[in-house]
């Protein structure tokens, strides 16, 4: 058998049925299909979804400092705005670990610059309306987490998006029940554990840092 | 073409099918391996996540019964009945979490652990006040977000992944409100008896074809200022 045409087609011949098991092997499995990683889009709809909401807490810390004269709840406007601020550094967070895991799949990030962020419809400068609106960027944002889980194909993918998923939820439940009045802010107890208000931007633990609600020691009993 | 060569070309393409025959099929059987070894390993993860479920059903009904008459000298016992309300209201979405983990489950071709197989066991130094009832909640509800969470790292099934986060965020609302309230940041507010159900509205928060989740809750409307 040293016929090259033969020896190139027994090659073509063996590489097929190896291509035929790998393709198979391909469709269940966890492996990379061809072209760009399917994760790459819908990462990149959340984090644009994570750079407005950093520039809808812009625009309430901005309302916040210098509440209208005639707001009822001005008066409230200055613990609103440290939380404020702390919830958009969850925001900045997120973003910055969704940048990170779209580049180590070979995506391109979208970049903070070109997301802008404009007030709905009806929206006018008041605290009340603050709230509101963090409230409804909140729950949306929630709830794209969570459908994006079902198209996301990684697990890491599945994982990130999941334990900033909780932290959407919880900024959304404490925002819903103030305003629905479920709960009210104990003045003292505000002053004193304001950083508490939704302490750590992930449930669950992401890289190393001391960033999530694993990290929060459980209550003792007394 | 002789006929010798005819035959050894002829002999040349079968043994070349029957590679590509076998390495399909070998390739069909891994899969199949794969897709059982998943299915099994997802019944598995969702059965831990529905045995907590049970669990907790059964830390909110002592604390409901305490909640409903709590010891006279515990300090704790005005916030009793605001309290009970809202156990309740929590222990009735983790029912309802474990119906939808249970029925997965059964979709997955597994089992579901049955509720009487769960047996809850207050943590040691646990004695029943108000507040340790409250606390108690808040270590199991901050356990159960974080396990569900971390559940997402080995889920393959699409169907899961998103039932388990769906439930997750809701555990984490469950928590975060516990917490606000042993912290001393929130207290019970005027609508707490009259609109309980409001402390976490929705027992789950996106599941496609669902009604009852945070993506049907009507956004919040915009409200002008009085004219000054």
């Amino acid at each position: 058998m040293t016929d090259p045409n033969k020896l190139s087609r027994r090659a073509i011949l063996g590489g097929l049925a190896a291509t035929s098991s790998v393709s198979l092997v391909g469709c269940g499995g966890d492996e990379t299909p061809a072209g760009p990683n399917p994760d790459i889009t819908p990462l990149n709809a959340l984090l644009t979804a994570e750079y407005e909401a950093i520039k809808a807490y812009e625009e309430g810390a901005r309302i916040l400092r210098m509440p209208p004269t005639n707001d009822p709840q001005a008066s409230s406007s200055a613990p609103l705005l440290v939380i404020a601020m702390n919830w958009q550094n969850h925001h900045r967070t997120h973003a910055t670990q969704l940048a990170s895991l779209i580049t180590s799949i070979g995506g391109t990030p979208v970049t903070e610059a070109s997301v802008s962020f404009t007030a709905p419809t009806g929206f006018s400068a008041s605290v009340g309306n603050v709230l509101r609106l963090a409230a409804n960027k909140e729950r949306a944002a929630a709830v794209a987490y969570n459908t994006a889980i079902k198209s996301l194909k990684a697990t890491t993918s599945r994982f990130l998006a999941g334990t900033i998923e909780g932290d959407e939820t919880q900024h959304f439940i404490v925002l819903y029940a103030l305003l629905k009045s479920v709960v009210s802010a104990d003045p003292a107890g505000l002053i004193t554990n304001i950083n508490e208000v939704v302490p750590k931007p992930f449930v669950a633990q992401v890289g190393t840092d001391m960033n999530s609600l694993q990290s929060i020691a459980d209550f003792t009993f007394a | 073409m002789s006929n010798e060569e005819l035959s050894r070309r002829g002999a040349l393409g079968g043994g070349a099918a029957l590679l590509a025959g076998v390495g399909a099929a070998l390739a069909v059987s891994a899969i199949s391996r794969d897709a059982e070894a998943q299915s099994t390993n997802d019944v598995q993860v969702l059965n831990a996540l529905l045995r907590a479920e049970y669990e907790a059903q059964q830390a909110y009904d002592l604390a409901v019964g305490y909640f409903g008459s709590p010891d006279m000298a515990d300090p704790g016992r005005s916030l009793g009945p605001a309290a009970a309300l809202v156990a309740m209201h929590y222990r009735s979405q983790h029912a309802d979490h474990g119906m939808r983990l249970s029925r997965l489950i059964t979709s997955l071709q597994g089992t579901p652990v049955s509720s009487s197989a769960v047996v809850f066991t207050p943590p040691a130094g646990f004695t029943r006040t108000v507040q340790n009832f409250l606390r108690l909640a808040a270590n199991k509800e901050k356990g159960a977000a974080v396990a569900y969470t971390n559940a997402l790292k080995s889920l393959a099934s699409d169907t899961a992944a998103e039932l388990v986060a769906a439930i997750g965020g809701v555990e984490a609302q469950h928590f975060i409100v516990l917490y606000l309230l042993l912290k001393g940041v929130a207290t019970p507010g005027p609508a707490a008896t009259t609109m309980a159900s409001e402390i976490s509205p929705r027992p789950v928060v996106a599941i496609a074809g669902e009604t009852n989740s945070l993506a049907t809750l009507p956004d919040f409307e915009y409200t002008a200022l009085p004219m000054s």
